[in-house]
């Protein structure tokens, strides 16, 4: 995860925040002023590692209207399928996965979201995993590199402990190249959701023993406070050190992040709030410490949180946003197998996740699109439950997005109707957004079904061209216009209605 | 004559680098008009230290703070900070602290800058090596070392006795590899009078863990 606020660029930073260090609470930090809570939106951004199809999903040809169906990757015509009031088709294919026999989710999702649902199609620019992943992030630099989620961030997180929280991985884990970016707007990486909380408090659940297992006391928060004044106020700002590399923007930066940025975190206790450990073989009372009040509702939603990595990242992503913690969170799998526990699926998730599909396209795609789909529905859900402001009737999930980034599509070709075949990297694809803000129940684009490929579609009016191709630049455009954020790119108005 | 030349120069250096330390009191007092990093007995006086242009700095990794504290505070590496009594923090933080996790997390670079989390990942690593430390000095019964020296009485020491002065010493010798400035020395003897000051019950062992907490955290610890 390469971070690419060097030195050149935390002065820009510093220069755009009018010239104090741009983190949560401060006065100067963008040139707007933060929108009221009910105004926030919020971006979730699923990163489908590996190249998710939109062909295997929202945009399925079927055998009867291609003329090449036998070499094209297309599905049996009882198998797309079209729940009522839905613009949207979807694929009705439950296979096989590592032995387990899984069931289809998609047609439950498009029924159930279909109004939210927005499929535009698009032409990706590199078939390297970490280059598309990155380039989905940031439009291939459609904003002065800004990733959507540092977008949001700076848009509406200012307010936030940690705007924008990212747990994914590999491209989709890296920070964009604005040099304008405001500190603050960039990603705090979450290796570990589980164990992450207890980085937000410098003290809490620190336990020494006397070797046999009983703990000792230790001094006590004010005690630790006096020694981290004494280092604020005298042992650092005296020392030889600080005054050689006074200049250095990394020692500003840390001692803005040590001594403002982590007084607010410890004082918000969210080392308890978003405490993710249940209990098990841990005596948390032992720790000082409590699991989240929010446990009993996340662990009902994603109940493999314990050993499922992408579980337990959506179980934290929801915690961030419905405590306003932060209003961009990233998440999803990476090339790992996640194996179930006795009683579950052999493997949750295939190894190379979507990527998969080099050996067993179809029954890679239809079972990693029902995992991050199932997830997403458990989102919306508890997104629902949630008042952006109490009594307001606005429910977070009316001012969330969905973003479902992926790093390509797949090659459309098999042989001989085979239903088990691999495939390639392709450039060419589309992407799944779901959000009230979309113009939703609406495919943009379209796709050729004697060739698998899409094609795209006016910006404006949204009517299918089979001579254009769609850029990142345009979802990204259109992406961040739904969410409020005005970019100057050219406008994808089809997109927002 | 060439080669007397060099082994003179070279002999002057290394007393330049070494005489100090050699030179200090048996006490552990520095001597008068001066220690190795510019300090003297005298009181905060100009900082002669010229300003960095460039500036360049570089944040130690988990690992590199890991093995400073085990090796300063004679603790194995077993022994260092455990999150919920199972994984090294520098292991679970090792993102926030310039590592990568490349097999668990997909992570294959280092960030090249601190997080908002990275204070708080130091900080509870050195906390609980130090206590480690003081508790091991003051209660275990186990050979001292480095709070060994210290009278303690009913829990309390004398912050001017010259035993603080040696052990103040040492810390910083042992974090810094350097002599404290004699303000440096005046503050972490403040830093006992202000935690005695609020009660505390064990306020030497306190401060020891603490004095040895805001040595090890310093930017100059931190940073190189």
């Amino acid at each position: 995860m390469p971070s690419l606020l060097h030195r050149r660029r935390f002065l820009a930073s510093l220069t755009a925040c009018g010239g104090a260090l741009c983190l949560p609470g401060r006065g100067a930090r963008t040139a707007h002023s933060a929108p009221a809570s009910g105004d926030r939106r919020y971006l979730i951004t699923l990163g489908m590692f590996g190249g998710a199809s939109i062909i295997d999903s929202f945009l399925p040809i079927a055998h009867g209207e291609s003329a090449n169906a036998a070499t094209v990757n297309c599905f049996p015509d009882s198998m797309v399928v079209q729940p009522p009031g839905a613009n949207l088709r979807t694929v009705d294919w439950s296979g096989n996965n590592f032995g387990h026999n899984y069931t289809s989710g998609l047609p439950g999702f498009l029924a159930a979201h279909k109004d939210d649902m927005l499929v535009a199609t698009v032409t990706g620019t590199s078939v390297n995993h970490t280059i598309g992943q990155r380039r989905a992030m940031t439009g291939n630099g459609a904003w002065q590199g800004r990733t959507l989620p540092e977008a949001v961030a700076a848009a509406y997180g200012q307010d936030c402990p940690l705007p924008n929280v990212n747990m994914s991985s590999n491209g989709f884990a890296q920070n964009g190249d604005d040099i304008a970016l405001p500190g603050w707007a960039y990603a705090e990486p979450v290796p570990d959701p589980v164990l992450w909380p207890l980085s937000l408090h410098g003290t809490r659940a620190l336990r020494i023993d006397d070797g046999a297992g009983a703990p000792q006391e230790g001094p006590n928060d004010e005690l630790v406070g006096l020694a981290r004044a004494l280092r604020r106020d005298h042992l650092d700002p005296e020392s030889s050190f600080h005054r050689t590399f006074q200049l250095s923007p990394d020692l500003a930066r840390w001692r803005q992040q040590r001594d403002e940025v982590m007084p607010r975190l410890e004082a918000a206790s969210l080392i308890s709030k978003l405490n993710l450990v249940a209990g098990g073989g841990v005596a948390l009372e032992d720790y000082g410490l409590t699991s989240s009040p929010d446990l009993a509702a996340v662990t009902a939603a994603f109940p493999r949180l314990g050993h499922d990595p992408l579980h337990a990242q959506a179980a934290m992503a929801y915690l961030l946003i419905k405590h306003d913690i932060a209003v961009s969170v990233t998440l999803g799998p990476n090339f790992n197998v996640t194996a179930g526990a006795p009683g579950e699926p052999p493997i949750l998730n295939p190894p190379l996740s979507f990527d998969h599909s080099h050996t067993d396209h179809r029954n890679a795609q239809a079972f990693m699109w029902t995992r991050m789909l199932d997830v997403a529905d458990a989102l919306i859900t508890l997104l629902k439950t949630e008042e952006t402001s109490p009594g307001s009737g606005v429910s977070k999930w009316d001012r969330t997005m969905i973003y479902c980034a992926t790093d390509f599509g797949r090659t459309k070709g098999r042989t001989d109707t085979a239903d088990r075949f691999g495939t390639g990297h392709d450039l060419n694809n589309g992407v799944l957004a779901i959000s009230p803000l979309l113009a939703g129940n609406r495919v943009l684009g379209g796709v050729d079904p004697d060739t698998g490929m899409t094609y795209g579609f006016d910006p404006t009016s949204g009517a299918p061209d089979p001579g254009r191709e769609m850029s990142m630049r345009d979802i990204y455009s259109g992406l961040a216009e739904a969410l409020g954020i005005p970019t100057g790119l050219a406008p994808v108005s089809a997109m927002t209605g | 004559m060439r080669f007397e030349w060099s082994l003179a120069l070279g002999l002057l250096a290394l007393a330049a680098c070494t005489g100090d330390l050699g030179s200090s009191p048996p006490d552990g007092r520095p001597p008068p008009g001066g220690g190795g990093d510019g300090g003297d007995d005298r009181g905060p006086d100009p900082d002669p230290t010229p300003v960095s242009p460039k500036a360049t700095v570089k944040r130690k990794t988990g690992t590199q703070i890991g093995n400073d504290l085990a090796q300063a505070l004679e603790l194995g590496s077993d022994e260092l900070c455990r999150e919920l009594g199972q994984e090294p923090c520098a292991e679970v933080h090792a993102i926030a602290l310039r590592g990568v996790s490349a097999y668990t997390a997909g992570v294959f670079e280092p960030l090249e800058v601190s997080t908002a989390t990275s204070p708080i990942a130091v900080d509870r690593l050195v906390l609980s090596a130090c206590q480690t430390r003081a508790w091991r000095d003051f209660e275990s019964g186990d050979a001292p070392a480095l709070f060994g020296d210290l009278r303690v009485t009913e829990g309390r020491l004398d912050p001017d006795a010259p035993e603080v002065e040696a052990v103040i010493t040492e810390l910083y010798r042992r974090a810094l590899l350097r002599d404290p400035k004699a303000t440096e020395q005046m503050h972490l003897r403040d830093l006992y009078r202000h935690i005695e000051a609020t009660g505390a019950t064990a306020p030497a062992r306190d401060w020891a863990a603490l004095s040895c907490f805001a040595v090890f955290t310093t930017l100059e610890a931190v940073f190189y």
